[in-house]
This record gives C-alpha cells, sequence and structure tokens, in this order.
C-alpha cells in the first residue's frame, strides 16, 4: 500500500505553541480524518503540507515524494481547501477560476460548472459578496476540478449547513470509488467523520495522541458510566481517561473484559463515539462531590 | 441485498454487516452466484469506512458464505446444505441461548419456556 | 510557468490598473501642459509608475490572498520573478504611454525629442532600478508593512542626507547648497566615468549595473519571500 501522505518527525515552532514531531502517514485511496481541539495543531500540519508555512525538523512526503524538493509536481496533485478561504475579494467568481485553471493541466471545466450549479454559486458576482458558506463552496469547487488525487481539507464542514455537509460527505465517498484519491479532512466536528473516515488522527495540544484506522479506535474503546462509589484506586487504573462529577462518572477504557469483570453490572458499558475518545483519553477531571 | 445499520447497536458496524448478509444466504434471500457491491461501493452506499465492509466481506469469505473471484468481484458462495444447515442451527441456537439466559435469570422454568416457545410458533401460521 | 502567472496577474489587477492608468493619463496632461523640462517631467512620471506598481501588489496583502496564490502548483521564486517583470511592464508602459501622450499632445512644453536624451533615460531606469530594489522585496515579503518601511526608510534617508549635506556645507566654509553639491558631485563622477571611457561603453557599463542591481534585488526578493510563513 502506498502512501498519499507521510508525516515522518515533521515538528514546527511557534512563539507560543509547539507541534512536537509528528510521524503518521495516509495510505492512498483511504480518507483520514485529523481530529483534535480548537488550537490543537491540525492547520499547522495542514500548512505544513502546503509549504504555507516551514517545518523545524523532519520531513513531509506527497506520494512518496519529498514535499519540498518536488513541491511543483506535488502541489498539482493538490486539492486544498483553508479554513476560511480568502480570494482577491473586488474580483468576479468566473476570474477566480480564470486565474485558477491553468495552472492544472488535468482541470475539468465541464466539471467546475456542474459543481457551481450544483452549489448554487454565481459566477459574475464577485467575491466579497458571496456569504461564508458560498466562498467555502467556491474554494471546494475549485479544488475538486483539479484532477486532484490527494484532497486535504482544514474545516470544511464549520461553515456549512447540516444538508450541505451530507452532500459534501456523499461527494467524497463518490471520489474515492476510484481508490486513487485520498482526503484529509481536519475537523473539531467529529460526528462527520464517525462514519465515513478510514483513518483518524487524533491531535491535541501539539502532539498527536494517536493515528489508526477508525473501526480499530472505535472498537478498543468503550465509555463506561457509572457511579462514584464504584471507583477506587484499582478500578480508576482501568481507565485511559476518566471524568467524575457530582453524579457520578464516565471513563474511556481499553480494557473492558477487565472492567466488566470487576465492575459486572454497577456499570453500563456501551461503544464509544468519537467525541467520547476526544474528551477523555488521557483526562482526569474531577469535580468536588 | 438489503443491509440497515445502527448507530444505537452494541455491536460493530462490520458485525452487524456481516449478521444481516449471513442471515440473508441462509434464509435463501441471496443465493449462490448472486454478486455483491464491491467493498468500495458498499462503503459509498451506506456511508462508512471501506475498510469496515473489507473486514465484513472477508469475514464472510472466512466462513465459506462469500466467494471473491479477482477482477470480477465478490458472489455469494456455493452453500454446502449439510453446512447450511449447520449455520442456520447455530443461528438459532445462539438466540435460544439468550432466551434461556434471561428465562434462568427470572426464574421461569424451562416447561414454560417450552411452552412458550410452542405457542409463539403457532402464532407464525 | 511565467506566461501563466503574467496571466494572472492581468486578470486579478487589469481594472484596478486601467483605473490607475486612467488617472495617471489625466495627471499627464497637466505634467504636460506646465514642465517645460523633459528630463525632470520623465523623472517624475517614472517615479509615479513606479510607486504603482507597489499599490498593485498590496492588494494581495489586503485581501490576505497571499496564501491562495502560494498553494499553486509555482515555485515563489517564479512568483517574485513574475512581479519584477510585472513591474518593470507597468514602468514601461506608463512611460511609453506618457510618451505618445507628449508627442499627440498640442500643447507639451517641452520638445518631445529632449525625452529620448541618453543620459536622461539612464537616469529613469536607474531610479527606477534603485526604488524596485528597495521597495519590492519588502512588500513581497511584508506587504503593506513593506512599504511602511519603504517610506519610512526614505524619509530617514533624506534626513540623514540633509544632516550629511550640513555637515559638508559647514566643512566647506558654509556657502554652498549641499544637496546641489553632492548632485553636482554625483553628475561629476560619472561624466568623468563616461570620458573615460566611450560614451557608448559608458552606457553598457550603466545598463549592466542596473540589470546586475536588478538581478540581485529579485534574489533579495526571493530569499525575503520563500522565508514568509502564510
Amino acid at each position: 500500500m502506498n502512501a498519499a501522505l507521510e508525516f515522518d518527525g515533521i515538528a514546527k515552532n511557534y512563539k507560543g505553541f509547539t507541534l512536537d514531531p509528528a510521524t503518521f502517514e495516509l495510505p492512498s485511496g483511504y480518507i483520514m480524518g485529523l481530529i483534535g481541539p480548537n488550537g490543537a495543531g491540525k492547520t499547522t500540519l495542514i500548512k505544513l503540507v502546503l509549504n504555507l508555512i516551514r517545518g523545524n525538523a523532519g520531513a513531509i512526503r506527497v506520494f512518496g515524494l519529498d514535499h519540498l524538493e518536488h513541491e511543483k509536481q506535488i502541489k498539482v496533485r493538490i486539492g486544498y481547501v483553508p479554513d476560511e478561504p480568502k480570494f482577491y475579494e473586488d474580483i468576479a467568481l468566473k476570474n477566480l477560476k480564470r486565474a485558477t485553471a491553468p495552472f492544472y493541466p488535468r482541470w475539468d471545466d465541464a466539471r467546475f460548472n456542474s459543481l457551481v450549479d450544483a452549489f448554487d454559486l454565481p459566477l459574475d458576482r464577485k467575491f466579497k459578496k458571496l456569504s461564508q458558506g458560498q466562498k467555502t463552496k467556491f474554494a471546494l469547487a475549485l479544488a475538486l476540478s483539479q484532477g486532484a488525487e490527494l484532497l486535504v481539507l482544514d474545516e470544511p464542514t464549520s461553515g456549512l449547513d447540516p444538508v450541505f455537509r451530507q452532500e459534501l460527505l456523499k461527494m467524497l465517498g463518490e471520489l474515492l470509488q476510484d481508490e486513487k484519491t485520498s482526503v484529509l479532512f481536519s475537523t473539531h466536528l467529529t460526528a462527520d467523520l464517525e462514519r465515513i473516515a478510514d483513518f483518524i488522527t487524533f491531535i491535541r495540544d501539539g502532539r498527536i495522541v494517536f493515528s489508526a484506522p477508525k473501526d480499530e479506535v472505535l472498537d478498543r474503546f468503550m465509555l463506561v458510566k457509572g457511579g462514584r462509589e464504584v471507583l477506587d484506586a484499582a478500578s480508576r487504573g482501568l481507565f485511559d481517561g476518566i471524568r467524575v462529577h457530582t453524579h457520578g462518572f464516565e471513563g474511556l477504557t481499553s480494557r473492558a473484559n477487565e472492567v466488566r469483570q470487576r465492575l459486572g453490572d454497577r456499570v453500563a458499558i456501551e461503544r464509544a463515539s468519537l467525541d467520547d475518545v476526544m474528551v477523555l483519553m488521557e483526562r482526569k477531571v474531577e469535580h468536588a462531590a | 441485498m438489503r443491509i440497515v445499520l445502527s448507530n444505537a447497536s452494541p455491536d460493530p458496524i462490520y458485525e452487524q454487516i456481516v449478521r444481516q448478509v449471513r442471515a440473508q444466504i441462509l434464509s435463501g434471500d441471496l443465493s449462490e452466484g448472486d454478486p455483491l457491491p464491491s467493498i468500495r461501493a458498499l462503503a459509498r452506499d451506506l456511508q462508512i469506512s471501506v475498510i469496515t465492509t473489507k473486514r465484513a466481506y472477508e469475514e464472510l469469505e472466512r466462513e465459506g458464505m462469500l466467494n471473491t473471484v479477482g477482477g470480477k468481484g465478490t458472489f455469494v458462495a456455493a452453500q454446502n446444505p449439510e453446512f447450511l444447515r449447520e449455520k442456520k442451527m447455530k443461528t438459532v441456537e445462539e438466540k435460544l441461548s439468550e432466551a434461556v439466559d434471561q428465562a434462568r435469570l427470572l426464574g421461569v422454568s424451562p416447561e414454560e419456556l417450552a411452552e412458550m416457545m410452542r405457542l409463539l410458533y403457532g402464532e407464525g401460521d | 510557468m511565467l506566461p501563466k502567472l503574467l496571466y494572472r496577474e492581468w486578470i486579478l489587477h487589469r481594472q484596478v490598473v486601467m483605473l490607475m492608468f486612467a488617472i495617471f493619463g489625466a495627471y499627464q496632461i497637466y505634467a504636460l501642459l506646465n514642465m517645460d523640462s523633459a528630463r525632470a517631467w520623465i523623472v517624475f512620471a517614472a517615479l509615479y509608475s513606479a510607486f504603482l506598481t507597489a499599490a498593485l501588489f498590496i492588494r494581495e496583502d489586503k485581501f490576505r490572498a497571499t496564501g491562495w496564490t502560494c498553494i499553486l502548483p509555482i515555485k515563489r521564486i517564479e512568483l517574485v520573478r513574475a512581479r519584477f517583470i510585472v513591474s518593470w511592464a507597468m514602468v514601461v508602459a506608463a512611460l511609453g504611454g506618457a510618451t505618445l501622450l507628449a508627442v499627440v499632445l498640442p500643447g507639451t512644453k517641452f520638445p518631445v525629442s529632449e525625452i529620448f536624451n541618453t543620459s536622461t533615460l539612464l537616469i529613469v531606469a536607474a531610479l527606477t532600478t534603485l526604488i524596485f530594489a528597495w521597495i519590492l522585496p519588502f512588500s513581497i515579503r511584508f506587504g503593506m508593512v513593506g512599504i511602511m518601511v519603504f517610506l519610512v526608510g526614505a524619509q530617514i534617508g533624506g534626513v540623514l542626507l540633509l544632516l550629511v549635506g550640513q555637515r559638508m556645507n559647514r566643512a566647506s566654509g558654509g556657502a554652498g547648497r549641499p544637496i546641489r553639491t553632492a548632485l553636482a558631485a554625483i553628475s561629476d563622477t560619472l561624466v568623468s566615468a563616461r570620458d573615460a571611457l566611450s560614451p557608448t561603453l559608458f552606457v553598457i557599463v550603466v545598463i549592466v549595473v542596473l540589470v546586475a542591481t536588478n538581478w540581485l534585488a529579485y534574489r533579495f526578493a526571493a530569499f525575503l519571500f520563500d522565508r514568509r510563513e502564510l
């Protein structure tokens, strides 16, 4: 399996934020969700791929090629939609397209036009006159018409209504059919990824907490809920993360069988959602009784 | 082929798929040689990960329920009638096992359980 | 790559450029009717149009669209190259248009042939080169801020010049006009250089120096822009 995207110890230091060396990969033909709270480093990772910022250490390979050495070759094959896309405000959409299309040999005008229709975008209007949602849709229309093999989407759904979000996920699903397109999709809204993601990379405070097939993650962790009295030093050790509040606790465990044995019917055990994992993992939150 | 997934179910998604496909094969809804959607097409239709559908198909193949012909796709495998019957028995046995456990827990006797079963069977006519 | 980038710059800036040229044209009509020195006229026209180009590149910064530009499959140095070319093209177009206007306008105060004086043209080229060498690297790298830096730098430079001039003035007994004296000194040096070489050789040397300066500025701008985080 070839990797569409490989992060190899890539690190970045800012004043006030550090991205620790990150190593993980996205195999070709799959979709990876990059999840984490706001400010965790998702956008930093993505900007590093596009060489909008330079790493302080490590490397990134796209389609097996070093992302700096082969920058042009790679960028032709990447479609990118940033969080809050910015274009020249006083230019009409159709002209923004004319300023973009010639750079992509695999540009598909028919596809662009059908997307513009589907998204209901006014090509003659200036960019500044668009709503936030329309701006994102325009950036998407451009990215999806470039014949890209790797789509990098930074919080693409956070300005969009739920109906369009579903449409977008469906579109991505279609793209993945050819087994040659890969998608990296960063979001703090995990519900979108819960179903369709193949891989999940979870980042928090500049550190990759894990990167694994989504099924593995959701099979590995269970959510345990129960009353506070159930917790003691020994049982706490079973949890990878725990939140204790006045009326009980919620714990994340990868040792569900042990929990079942020890605590049995004093607790409820259910499948954890990605949100649960994100919120609880490696956290210990206590509220006074 | 009909698959209905439930997020609320405690079973992993791949298992839900395996169960439902197996049931349809056993009941005859799916016959030998019927083509199944590709793992990617199924993933797209159900809006789930292709790794999940792959796992489900692999599990079913291991059980002998499906056959993948390279380049052509995945099809329902020929079912050995003995084997089929065994599988059917096993499915029913699993369900019955659950009922027995419950009965034991709640203090329902084997005789009462058997009577209940007879009545329910009768209702099915 | 270059043609695509140039086409792109055209699409993105053409309306603004046409507006700027219209205003420039109107101003030129006024200038041509009122200035009696061809050299002074063309120098001002060159300065005006050189600054216009900077105004152009500020647009991208204003819209924060530099990120979009850098997403394209281009090397940053190619973008810088395109922008230098666009800048020169703008100045040449502006001056060409202004000269045409000078020829066509019945009331032009000075004889048009004076425009085509070698020294005049070299001075214009040199001034444009100097302005670009300073303003382009910093505006490409820092955007609006770069222009500020330029303006502040120019002011500081001006003040320093004045101080140096005053110092020189005191040194020489307090009689002269220091900036005039300095400029005279520079032009005297250049004249002796021109006399030392043949006139043609001198022109060639100046052109080579200007081209080299432009090239160095371009490399410097690319160096700065490469390090810009977006």
